[in-house]
């Protein structure tokens, strides 16, 4: 039989487990907003005539503030693959990093759907940058 | 053989090969095959490289399924040619609007 002072220090443990508020973990079931489509103002270096951003977003926003990105950049006949991810601030705004034609192009602060992104090469070298918009 | 007398043996055959007193038969010289009169495709012989047809250096080499960029902007690697390839905003309606919703109806965090 448990002593007393065991039992309360189980209990003790076991409410700031269940209380806190400072543990933002949740599990749940993550869904995907496909077809996302942004217009692209992003003037770059090969990105000529690349106006447009399609890609879906996959996350559980009810338990996180991050999505996963996958989709295209195009530019007319043809274009480039992307992949990124975004994760939502606690201003509301969009913080949108993505790998596309060689490029990092991050888009730190997209705030009413608008944000202007900046593309970077592989040594970091700031290559063109432009707004994109969420249609 | 005892191991003594092969090991003997062995050092002098290592010898003999290190100042080159091993007799070693002529090597024979080697023998190229000559080229194939004709068409490369229709070539014999083990060896036999094909040659191009003479009126195959007149033909135009075939158009590169990249479509042309605009002048003074080279893609970048990774392009994948063709208006078809990638996901387009005219292939159906987006999701923009519902991901909005969704966006609105999320819990603080």
């Amino acid at each position: 039989m448990m002593e007393s002072r065991h039992w309360r220090r189980l209990v003790a443990a076991a409410a700031v487990v269940c209380c806190s508020s400072a543990v933002a973990f949740g599990v749940g079931t993550p869904a995907t907003y496909s077809r996302l489509v942004w217009q692209s103002a992003i003037v770059a270096p090969g990105f000529a005539g690349c106006t447009q951003l399609v890609f879906d977003a996959t996350g559980d926003l009810a338990n996180s503030n991050t999505l996963v990105l996958a989709g295209a950049l195009n530019c007319g006949a043809g274009g480039y693959g992307m992949t990124g991810s975004l994760y939502m601030a606690t201003d509301g705004s969009l913080n949108i990093t993505m790998i596309v034609g060689g490029y990092t192009v991050s888009c730190p602060r997209v705030s009413g759907w608008v944000g202007l992104c900046s593309a970077y090469d592989a040594s970091g070298v700031l290559r063109g940058s432009g707004l994109i918009s969420l249609l | 053989m005892s191991p003594d007398a092969l090991q003997l043996w062995c050092a002098i055959a290592c010898s003999a090969a290190a100042v080159g007193c091993v007799d070693r038969p002529p090597h024979e010289p080697v023998r190229v095959l000559p080229a194939p009169v004709g068409h490369g495709a229709g070539a014999r012989g083990p060896l036999a490289l094909a040659t191009p047809h003479p009126a195959a250096a007149s033909r135009p080499v075939a158009a590169s399924a990249a479509p042309a960029s605009p002048a003074g902007d080279s893609r970048r690697p990774g392009f994948v040619g063709g208006a078809d390839s990638l996901p387009r905003a005219e292939d159906g309606p987006t999701g923009n609007e519902a991901f909005r919703a969704a966006v609105a109806a999320r819990p603080n965090r």
